[in-house]
């Protein structure tokens, strides 16, 4: 059975004139325990079908199911991530990453033992995201880095088979960004997660995806997937290794041929001219 | 713009702000909802004030007691007030002049009781609805004296008199004091018949003319000029009600039949009427009921001390409007 | 790891600064005058007091002066012996009383009906196109034009005073929630869907705790709001009350106690918003965190 499944999903917004294309005839499958991510153009609607695996949206044909079951909402085992602002501000660190623990999902029998676990686990989380010193300080005093890596304690926390993350990483710096790609690595690899990981940046899209997936605009469709030939543990070096690069450059190119900017020559000579 | 201009654009700006003294010659006359100050309005339609020389405007204020205040604060030249409404701004200080009396109360104001209480040892302990330390209070604190009550023996719930009868016909309060027009609405209900009226109570509550002094000084012509067109009003209204009514009752929106119920409960000051209630001889004159009518405002702290009101009534407006030409043929019709 | 630290504090302007010229020779503005700028607690409390003791001091230059009628312009020193005579005499203590108590019985009752209903209202759009049309609607109805009825159907008693500034204060609040409820990021109630919260938890579990600071602002402001209704509202068979008094003073050109009373009013609201803003620093910690 695969973790995600989508067969021939479509999604429109808007009526008559308005009418917009979001998704068409989408069909993707992600095995369990997979890491793939999204890449395209702006528009090509990768956040879109992003949240409507995540049941944020509702699709308007076609079917998605997760592990079997048909999705018709948001549920727990598809725990989300978000660019920002999506920590509560009242609570402190700590009580942020258990927030899930307060909810009904997560509290069918709860057994002492599972209550040990649960708190135990939540300390884990804490200290595999190098959370310790800031436990008890509210997101407010936080870094953008620090708040999203309590951002995915916190859906990690669900113990959730499938984790959606909805370019995570682009309001931060490129040193910071590095760290969490290793750090996210190292934690989906322990957690035994599916991912699925939309980014515009293609660099991170290979060095973290098992499968890049290009998606095209106008209307939002599935171009063309990538196998990436990397080993499963990835390692900063691989950025500059020989099959990285020819990988990037091809996808780079791939974005831009879908993404109906055009580069003419004779346009920009034209242009210099008048401004000359 | 060259300062030359400029020079010449605020001179000119700065006279126009700058009024001379003396350059107003209309008195404005402040004007609310009682019979005999309504009735000024029949003076203004047959063209009496014209006839007089009275370059008169008449302002009509929807509530009354503002009217007051538009007085006290100089923004009106005269103001139709009663006498106890004129002592309060006299105890202040403020130099104002009664020059006419338009009307008494007659019967226009009354306390009204519900059926379970037929005399004043029963109201002993009710609920009365008015409007506190208006007319109406005073009208309740006299009519508790004469019958050998106390302030005390009843509970004044504090309504504008539209609210007390409002109160009174739904039965929230056993009793109330207001005037007319609710006075004949409760009668017509056949909730409430009146225990004590102000036709008991004849010359407390004179309606007056009060003017500025300094409006006695310069627009004196057109003062007198209006009181000669006053008494030619009240023998229009004497001789022909019908169209009195109808004048005045187009005035506050109402219709003839309506309005002809307060014709009886006012009783309208001719000259010699007048000449009476500015005769300190008179026990009923001005002079005289203003200590009666300054104690109940005292005692209940409405005024710090005492008003002169023997400087504030001046009699002299009225003497030059009888003597000019003699008194207007009309005050020989008696009725 | 090295992070860059992303604050979310204002650019912090140290006055001492020293301001320097540009080529021209004119000064750059300086730390005062800086947009969004900062000041010293000291200056702030300086200024504020500066702000409030000027137009002291042209009142009581002005009644100095005489150009006004002491009648209609009474002078602070006027005001200031009518509020101890009003204390020693007439039972200011009272007055006081049982007018916050119409008020804040009459805010009181707003909220305990507003709060629920503008939470449904600015979370459910059904509710909204409900209700929202119909509650805008009432809000520009002049309390004042209500008291007949108010008479009618409540009496006139208390709680006839409590109907009126509930009247002027309920449908503005209520719309005022809403909006509060509404302006809670959708980020945070998609991710607690996403984490698996029902409907009810989203609600209790977000949107109430997100939306609490602006709500307690909410609060703050509306009970201001209902502190002017209270005239109003003493218009209706009262017969004590500061508004009652202010009231009774119009009528008699009473004018020291007619400042004395608005002034009155204005210190207690004063009073009571400080209390609120106290509140907020209190209750909500994490708003005010330094990093």
């Amino acid at each position: 059975m695969n973790a995600i499944s989508c067969r021939a999903v479509h999604k429109v917004f808007g009526t008559g004139v308005r009418k917009v294309t979001a998704l068409e005839n989408i069909c993707l499958d992600i095995r369990e325990g997979e890491f793939v991510t999204l890449v395209g153009a702006s528009g090509c609607g990768k956040s879109t079908l992003l949240r409507t695996v995540a049941g944020l949206e509702v699709h308007s044909a076609g079917e998605i199911y997760a592990y079997g079951s048909p999705v018709r909402g948001p549920g727990a085992e598809r725990a989300m991530v978000f660019q920002n602002y999506s920590l509560y501000p009242w609570l402190t660190v700590m009580a942020n990453i258990k927030f899930p623990r307060q909810l009904a999902a997560h509290i069918r029998n709860r057994t002492s033992a599972e209550v040990e676990v649960a708190s135990g686990r939540a300390d884990a989380l804490l200290q595999l995201m190098g959370l310790e010193q800031v436990a008890d300080a509210y997101p407010s005093q936080l870094s953008g880095g620090m708040q999203q890596r309590v951002a995915i304690a916190r859906a990690l926390m669900a113990r959730p088979r499938i984790l959606l993350m909805d370019e995570p990483f682009g309001a931060l710096d490129a040193q910071t960004r590095e760290v969490m790609h290793d750090l996210i690595l190292h934690v989906c690899a322990l957690e035994r997660c599916t991912v699925l990981f939309v980014t515009h940046d293609v660099e991170e899209a290979i060095y973290l995806g098992q499968r890049v997936v290009l998606m095209a605009p106008r209307p939002g469709r599935i171009d063309s997937t990538y196998e990436v030939p990397l080993p499963s543990s990835r390692a900063v070096e691989m950025k500059h290794s020989a099959q990285f690069l020819a990988l990037k450059s091809q996808v780079v190119e791939r974005i831009r041929d879908t993404s109906g900017l055009r580069t003419d020559l004779e346009l920009l000579q034209r242009l210099a001219k008048r401004a000359g | 713009m060259t300062l030359r201009i400029k020079l010449l654009l605020m001179t000119l700006l700065a006279l126009g702000l700058v009024r001379s003294p003396g350059a107003q010659a209309t008195v404005k006359v402040g004007v609310s909802d009682w019979t005999g100050w309504v009735a000024w309005y029949v003076a203004q339609d047959q063209g009496y004030f014209r006839k007089y020389g009275a370059d008169v405007k008449l302002v009509w204020f929807a509530n009354y007691s503002d009217s007051i205040a538009a007085l006290s604060t100089g923004q009106l030249d005269a103001n139709s007030q009663t006498w106890s409404d004129t002592l309060g701004p006299l105890a202040k200080g403020l130099p104002l002049k009664v020059v006419l009396v338009n009307d008494n109360s007659a019967g226009n104001d009354a306390l009204l009781v519900g059926p379970k209480i037929k005399t004043f040892a029963e109201l002993r302990g009710h609920k009365v609805a008015l409007e506190q330390y208006s007319i109406s209070h005073f009208v309740l604190y006299t009519a508790l004296a004469r019958n050998g009550l106390k302030p005390n023996d009843v509970t004044v719930v504090n309504l504008a008199a539209g609210d007390a009868a409002a109160a009174f016909m739904s039965g929230g309060v056993d009793a109330a004091v207001v005037w007319n027009p609710w006075i004949s609405q409760i009668e017509k209900s056949g909730k409430g018949t009146p225990l004590f009226t102000s036709a008991q109570m004849p010359g407390l509550i004179p309606d007056l003319l009060v003017a500025q002094a300094r409006a006695v000084q310069t627009q004196r012509k057109d003062l007198v000029g209006m009181i000669r067109a006053w008494f030619d009003a009240v023998a229009f209204i004497r001789a022909q009600p019908e169209r009195a009514v109808a004048i005045m009752s187009h005035v506050v929106s109402m219709s003839p039949e309506q309005y002809r119920v307060f014709l009886p409960g006012t009783r309208f000051f001719d000259a010699s009427a007048n000449q009476q209630a500015f005769d300190a001889h008179n026990p009923q004159a001005l002079v005289n009921v203003a200590p009666t009518i300054a104690a109940f405002l005292l005692s209940n702290k409405l005024i710090d001390g005492q008003p002169d009101a023997a400087r504030a009534i001046d009699r002299s407006v009225l003497d030059e409007a009888l003597s000019r030409g003699g008194a207007p043929a009309s005050a020989s019709i008696t009725r | 790891m090295n992070e860059t630290a992303i604050s979310s504090q204002p650019a912090r302007q140290d006055v001492s600064d020293v301001t320097t010229s540009n080529r021209r020779g004119r000064r750059r503005s300086t730390p005062m005058w800086t947009i969004r700028g900062w000041l010293t607690q000291r200056t702030y409390w300086t200024l504020a007091a500066v702000g409030l003791a000027v137009p002291l001091g042209c009142w009581t230059m002005l009644t100095a002066l005489g150009t006004v009628n002491r009648v209609f312009l009474p002078s602070p020193g006027d005001v200031a012996h009518r509020l101890l005579t009003w204390f020693s005499n007439d039972d200011l203590v009272a007055d006081i009383g049982i007018s916050c108590f119409r008020v804040i019985a009459g805010w009181a009752l707003s909220a305990v009906l507003a709060l629920p209903l503008g939470l449904l209202i600015g979370t459910f759009r059904t509710v909204q196109a409900l209700l929202e049309p119909l509650t805008d609607f009432v809000r520009y109805m002049p309390a004042v034009a209500f008291i007949p009825l108010v008479m009618l159907w409540v009496g006139i008693d208390e709680g006839a005073k409590v109907a009126i500034i509930f009247i002027g204060t309920f449908f503005q609040m209520v719309l005022m929630v809403a909006e509060d409820v509404r302006r809670v990021p959708m980020a945070q109630i998609e991710a607690a869907q996403t984490l698996g919260a029902s409907r009810a938890e989203v609600i209790e579990k977000v949107i109430i705790p997100s939306s609490k600071p602006a709500l307690l602002d909410t609060l703050r402001i509306t009970m201001g709001w209902a502190w002017t209704y209270l005239v109003v509202a003493e218009l209706v068979a009262a017969n004590s009350g500061l508004g009652y008094a202010i009231i009774k003073a119009q009528r008699f050109l009473q004018t020291d106690k007619i400042f004395a009373g608005i002034l009155l009013i204005g210190v207690i609201g004063l009073g009571m918003d400080q209390a609120f803003r106290l509140l907020h620093r209190l209750a909500f910690p994490y708003l005010y965190a330094r990093s």
